[in-house]
């Protein structure tokens, strides 16, 4: 076990930069894991391209493995409500996740790819925390959405849903 | 119409309607996976996730049906959609009563009067049951209140709303006598004051110019239905003197609710043979919106009348709303020349035979 703690692989991203990390670092992303139980003693020795991550991306979600390599992997159930209903982030994620929205989704889409759940779920709560209480126009600004509905549309949508009195 | 227009559209008569833009041409929004999107939203509350859903079409059309049709009608749930929604609305207030958007643009519905809508408009009635057209006056409407204290807070032009909890002066002609009443609305200090005057023409062949059949309410709390009522404003005086009444300053002759944010004064003028009036004048704060304390201390409430004691400077409700201390009851800003005119002309000479 130690051995293998110890052992370093070696990534590549899709910018063709190599990024050297701790064996069982890399080894939070089920992606990687999986590939390196396949590939058994040839992953020690050859490079593992990541063809969908780049380089600051990949430094970034590395960063957050090294932090939460010892965490106890996630229970089974992972689709739990428990895990569902909170939108509380520890301390040193939102320091982590505080980087602009394009590193933000490329982490989250990154995490996704690589299989990272834990990290997914940051992602997504970060997101799900800038649009809770907020109405629509302040989600717009957020994400720089363009309004696309005529007032018109707006006013139908109102009526469809029974919001507005307008008889 | 929309029928019309498209067909019109369709046979080249009318213009194409510009496309629609890409509403996520410019979000980082626009390469995340729907599943990614999914998951956001099921770390939120529904109603976050239905204003969300609200955002652009695309999102709309996608998330309708799995964050908007699930609010149903009456939820809390669908209450904080609506506030949220709100915000953008600077026209539109959320009816807590009626779990619904009321635009501002049709605020004369909901005045008193406006009975029509008395069976659906669940905040119409719950002023009715609570008897605002009492104890405030007769066309008060806790909605337009609550849309006033909002373009208030928004710093737009409130000035046609607080037109619209006024009282424009209504003339009376009772059995025997002529009542005349007119309220004043202003907000002063981020709260709605209200001054509220009801005048009684009385012929002068009654010793006491007091109507035969009043049931006048200062609030509700404090009533007259009797000359002994007013024998007990009066304190050391009896009803039939109330000829000596005019000498008292006006700090005597203002009076203060315990329960309430009303003060209120009788006055009292000779008009010669045209008769004798009676002025009862009340000011009432009515605080920053209905759902505050003050408000619903004027009003019985659905569950019981307010009867905790509560303290305030005699006279500081009126001084608020006239702008200065002293107060002319039968001066210019309170009575027109019109009004008193009309007074005058439906005055009265003879009293009910049978009374």
């Amino acid at each position: 076990m130690a051995a293998s703690e110890s052992t370093r692989i070696t990534l590549v991203s899709n910018d063709g930069a190599e990024v050297h990390v701790e064996r069982n670092v890399a080894e939070r992303s089920m992606l990687i894991k999986n590939m390196m139980e396949d590939l058994g003693e040839a992953a020690m020795t050859q490079s593992v391209p990541i063809p969908n991550v780049n380089e600051s991306v990949l430094k970034k979600v590395i960063e957050w493995c090294e932090h939460h390599k010892n965490d106890p992997p996630a229970a089974a159930d992972d689709d739990s409500d428990s895990r569902k209903k909170t939108t509380d982030i520890e301390e040193w994620d939102q320091k982590f996740m505080q980087v602009d929205q394009e590193m933000l989704f490329e982490i989250i889409l990154a995490s996704n790819y690589l299989d990272i759940k834990p990290l997914l779920d940051v992602g997504c709560k970060t997101v799900a925390n800038m649009i809770k209480g907020k109405s629509p126009e302040e989600i717009r600004k957020t994400f720089n959405i363009t309004n696309d509905f005529t007032p018109e549309e707006e006013e139908q949508i109102r009526r469809e849903n029974e919001w507005a009195e307008d008889r | 119409m929309d029928f019309f227009k498209r067909i019109l559209t369709l046979v080249g008569l009318l213009d194409r309607p510009p496309p629609r833009p890409d509403a996520l041409q410019f979000s980082s929004l626009r390469n995340l996976p729907t599943e990614i999107l999914l998951q956001i939203l099921d770390f939120l509350p529904p109603e976050s996730a239905a204003s969300f859903a609200l955002c652009c079409e695309p999102l709309y059309s996608a998330l309708k049906s799995r964050y908007l049709d699930c609010l149903g009608p009456t939820t809390w749930r669908r209450e904080r959609l609506l506030q949220l929604l709100e915000r953008d609305l600077p026209n539109h207030i959320v009816c807590a009563s009626c779990q619904k958007l009321h635009a501002m643009k049709k605020a004369p519905r909901y005045l008193h009067s406006n009975s029509d809508y008395f069976h659906h408009l669940k905040c119409w009635k719950l002023d009715y049951s609570a008897l605002a057209s009492l104890y405030i006056h007769e066309e008060f409407s806790s909605t337009i209140f609550e849309m006033t204290m909002k373009r208030y807070r928004n710093e737009s032009d409130f000035s046609d709303l607080l037109g619209l909890l006024s009282l424009k002066t209504r003339t009376y002609c009772r059995h025997g006598y002529v009542e005349q009443r007119t309220a004043a609305a202003k907000i002063i200090d981020g709260r709605l004051l209200i001054r509220e005057q009801k005048r009684f023409m009385i012929p002068t062949i009654q010793s006491i110019p007091f109507p035969w059949d009043a049931n006048f309410v200062i609030c509700p709390h404090i009533s007259f239905w009797s000359t002994r009522d007013l024998g007990r404003y009066f304190r050391n005086l009896p009803a039939t003197d109330w000829k000596l009444w005019a000498g008292r300053t006006d700090r005597e002759r203002m009076r203060q609710c315990k329960y309430c944010w009303s003060e209120y004064r009788i006055d009292f003028k000779q008009f010669g043979v045209r008769g004798n009036a009676m002025y009862v004048t009340k000011w009432l704060d009515l605080g920053q919106g209905p759902s505050g304390y003050r408000y619903r201390s004027h009003v019985s409430c659905r569950d019981a009348l307010l009867w905790l004691e509560i303290k305030f400077d005699s006279g500081s409700i009126c001084a608020a709303f006239e702008g200065r201390e002293q107060f002319d009851f039968d001066g210019d800003p309170v009575i027109s020349l019109k009004d008193r005119k009309e007074l005058f002309k439906r005055s009265m000479f003879s009293w009910p035979k049978h009374l």
